[in-house]
């Protein structure tokens, strides 16, 4: 089977989608099995009864798997036109522009990728795509595939589960240390950006990696519906970063279950931004297993016209001495509405538990929309746990102070914004951060006062 | 920079009743007068604050300030020194303070110069920010982030170094500063209006910064307007006799 | 400002659920709900602050303040915001946790019994 040629199932899924998604690939039983077991899950779990509208998903309409010569291509004038005009506006070189707007297939990232292989690959650290490691490491993937996102955990699950393909694995042994951030660009031979990614990392015992998936400029994606997985194993002693940023088109609902699970003295961050999409669904989980265990989540969300972007953090306590801090920033504008959902839990096992969550909201204009719905279930009296939220427009005062420095309104309202998403965007990756001032300036503009 | 007959009104009632004054380059007005008298009022309608509307003429080099936005009134060359300078978290200062240098006016730059590059601008920034003994570290906050009130003076101060407006107003600066950091924020003032005729309408209640800052002319405001022109003889006046 | 005041004894519990709806501009609200969670009792408590479209200059906050006596004390506190005007300062916070040992420990230092220092702060604490 010539597996370079362009392939795509029929619309619409069903038993023999998912066999033949296997055989193409040509999985292990377990792994076949596997997709069989989840699609019948999946037709049986309902959507969920909570959250943003889901009405407009036909599943019907999609084709679950879509494999061109490389990767996804996609005609370059079917790219909107607001895309095109963005990446102008960012100065994205022209190779680059095409990458990301899905008409070539792979960024030409080998000079980097190349030397950066080699010096992890001398660690014994395993970085590639899921197929691929499906293929050279079986064991290690079925010790801890679907270990903490299972296919009935939910719908969506359940069908990333059965038609799942592309994604990262990582596996970094004890005691390493990658220096490096590990990015999904320097995946080649790969589609990037796929509708149904599943990733997998382990950090074993005292280990440390930083994993960055996604880009600030926005992605022109074809296919509707985006319904990945990320499952991450923090061992004993180790520590794992993951930053995303996710700026899908607005045609994208983007529906995602992340979740880690920690050990003892163990250390999880998610670093999540959220910009475009239709609709998101996103609220990465940390499960602190072990004790002394350490979770972060911080959260940022921009939603503008057209965008209902939900999101927010979980933190499970099962042991004793565990803490965990979410930041979340969220904006509103030009009709957007941002939602930050939230559960802190203490299980009655867990004591001395600490925890604070901080949400704020700006609502740019009198049309956009801000929600806030935490969770907090203390069962274990030994436990301090923080919690709090505001939301408000932009300040009148420091309008003005910046017009008095001589600002113009749109400016300095962009100067404003800016700084109040300071806190995350000090944490990604440089070219992000400046990236990122510049979408949103760009975004503020748009708003029309 | 000429005010006629400014009248504001603040919910309904009639907080300024009419100021009239003359500014020029290089000279130094003190204002002086007790509480409620209106004096933060002038500065705000000055400056162009959404909550103050002004009626009658501002002019600088003739044209009304009081028909542009905040911003352009800046741009134009009028400067406010803010009593309660406001906290914008994660804007950096230094940023801040760059964007500020880039939209001032070309024509300070002396006629060879052009407008420094974003490294000699760093480097001057740091000298005269020592010069200020304000603490490095803070032009690496956001902005007036934490900043005592002290150091938010300061701050207001460097970007009137850096902005190098024609006229500058302050509101009340005295409040909350040591001896020291008085003197140093007054000598700052006075270099600009030494060497580049910064022409200053200094609001204040205590005459210790006008030690150091030598006013012209004194103004002795009530009711919301002037009511009496004087000298350094009418500040000893109201230090003995108050208002 | 509405404050509400509870005490759950021991194996007892106290749900709450609350929502304050906002449809006119000028409203200024501070809700303040404290709880004293003794070992063994259940405090839930949901309250919902709705701001309405096109309000103008609107002011709530809510807070909830619980504080849980012994290890087996549990509560469940879900504050809740929908908001739709941006003329608006809306907030809330919820704080969950022990008494403060060093209060305790001060109380302890002036010749009160642990029992009676903690019966004191509680009691400080209700007011």
């Amino acid at each position: 089977m010539d597996t370079n040629a362009a392939f795509r199932t029929n619309k619409g899924l069903n038993k023999e989608v998912v066999n033949i998604i296997s055989q193409r690939k040509n999985e292990p039983l377990w792994m076949t099995t596997f997709r069989q077991q989840a699609y019948e899950i999946f037709l049986k779990k309902p959507m969920p009864k909570w959250g943003p509208d889901l009405s407009g998903i036909d599943f019907d309409e999609i084709y679950y798997y879509v494999k061109s010569k490389g990767g996804v291509e996609n005609d370059w004038k079917d790219v909107p036109k607001e895309i095109r005009e963005t990446y102008d506006e960012l100065g994205i070189p022209e190779a680059e522009k095409k990458y990301l707007g899905g008409v070539k297939a792979q960024y030409d990232s080998e000079i980097v990728y190349g030397s950066l292989k080699q010096t992890i690959a001398k660690d014994g650290v395993i970085f590639c795509g899921m197929d691929e490691a499906l293929a050279k490491y079986p064991k290690l993937v079925k010790e801890y595939l679907g270990k903490l996102v299972p296919p009935s955990d939910n719908k969506f699950a359940a069908l990333n589960s059965a038609v799942w393909s592309g994604g990262s694995f990582i596996y970094v042994p004890k005691n390493v240390k990658v220096d490096l951030p590990l990015q999904a660009y320097f995946r080649i031979n790969e589609a990037n950006f796929g509708q149904f990614e599943r990733t997998l990392i382990i950090v074993d015992e005292g280990a440390f990696v930083h994993y960055v998936e996604g880009c600030t400029a926005p992605i022109y994606s074809a296919d509707s519906l985006h319904a990945a997985v990320v499952e991450i194993f923090v061992k004993k002693g180790a520590r794992c970063r993951y930053t995303t940023i996710q700026n899908w088109s607005t045609n994208v609902y983007n529906l995602v279950t992340k979740r880690t699970k920690v050990e003892e003295n163990g250390i999880m961050e998610w670093v999540d931004g959220n910009m475009g999409s239709k609709v998101t669904m996103k609220y990465p989980a940390v499960i602190l297993a072990g004790k002394g265990a350490r979770g972060e989540i911080l959260s940022m969300t921009v939603a503008g016209k057209g965008q209902t972007l939900d999101a927010g953090g979980k933190c499970i306590h099962l042991a004793d001495d565990t803490s965990s801090r979410i930041i979340s920033k969220s904006i509103s504008l030009n009709g957007g509405r941002s939602s930050y959902r939230g559960l802190i839990s203490v299980a009655p096992e867990a004591k001395r538990v600490k925890t604070k969550t901080v949400c704020d909201a700006l609502i740019v204009d009198n049309i956009s929309r801000s929600d806030t719905y935490p969770v907090n279930k203390v069962f274990n009296g030994l436990a301090t746990v923080e919690h709090e939220a505001t939301v408000s427009k932009i300040g009148e005062e420091q309008l003005f102070y910046l017009q008095s420095r001589g600002f113009s309104q749109d400016e300095a309202e962009a100067m404003i914004v800016n700084g109040f998403v300071e806190p995350i965007a000090k944490e990604l990756p440089m070219e992000y951060s400046v990236e990122l001032n510049r979408l949103i300036n760009l975004q503020m503009r748009g708003s029309g006062g | 920079m000429e005010l006629k007959n400014i009248r504001v009104k603040v919910g309904g009632e009639e907080i300024l009743t009419g100021v009239d004054l003359v500014l020029n380059p290089g000279e130094v007005i003190a204002l002086m007068g007790p509480n409620g008298s209106g004096k933060s009022t002038l500065a705000y309608s000055l400056a162009g604050h959404p909550n103050y509307k002004a009626s009658g003429e501002a002019l600088i080099d003739g044209e009304d300030i009081l028909k542009m936005t905040a911003d352009q009134r800046t741009k134009k060359g009028l400067m406010l020194i803010s009593q309660y300078p406001v906290e914008i978290p994660g804007l950096k200062v230094r940023s801040f303070l760059w964007q500020m240098y880039k939209n001032r006016s070309q024509k300070l730059e002396t006629s060879n110069k052009k407008k420094k590059s974003l490294t000699e601008f760093w480097l001057w920034l740091n000298k005269e920010a020592e010069k200020l003994e304000l603490k490095p570290e803070l032009l690496d906050r956001g902005l007036n982030e934490g900043f005592s009130g002290g150091e938010r003076k300061k701050l207001e101060v460097l970007q009137m170094i850096v902005f190098a407006p024609q006229y500058l107003v302050v509101d009340e600066i005295d409040s909350g500063l040591d001896v020291d950091a008085l003197r140093i924020i007054a000598e700052a003032m006075v270099k600009e209006v030494k060497e580049r005729k910064m022409g200053v309408l200094i609001i204040t209640h205590y005459s210790r910064i006008l030690n150091y800052l030598k006013p012209d002319r004194v103004a002795k405001f009530g009711k919301g307007k002037i009511e009496k022109w004087g000298d350094w003889k009418l500040v000893e006046d109201i230090e003995t006799n108050g208002y | 400002m509405i404050v509400k005041k509870i005490k759950i004894l021991k194996s007892k519990s106290e749900t709450l659920n609350d929502v304050w709806e906002f449809n006119k501009s000028g409203q200024k609200e501070e809700i303040l709900i404290k709880a004293v969670v003794e070992d063994g009792g259940f405090f839930e408590a949901k309250g919902m602050f709705k701001i309405a479209k096109g309000v103008k200059d609107v002011d709530v906050f809510l807070r909830y303040r619980v504080l849980l006596l012994g290890e087996n004390s549990r509560a469940v506190v879900e504050p809740q915001l929908e908001i739709q005007s941006n003329d608006i300062k809306a907030g809330h916070s919820a704080s969950i946790g022990r008494v403060d040992e060093q209060q305790v420990f001060y109380l302890m230092s002036r010749g009160l019994s642990r029992q009676k220092a903690v019966e004191l702060i509680v009691e400080a604490f209700l007011k």
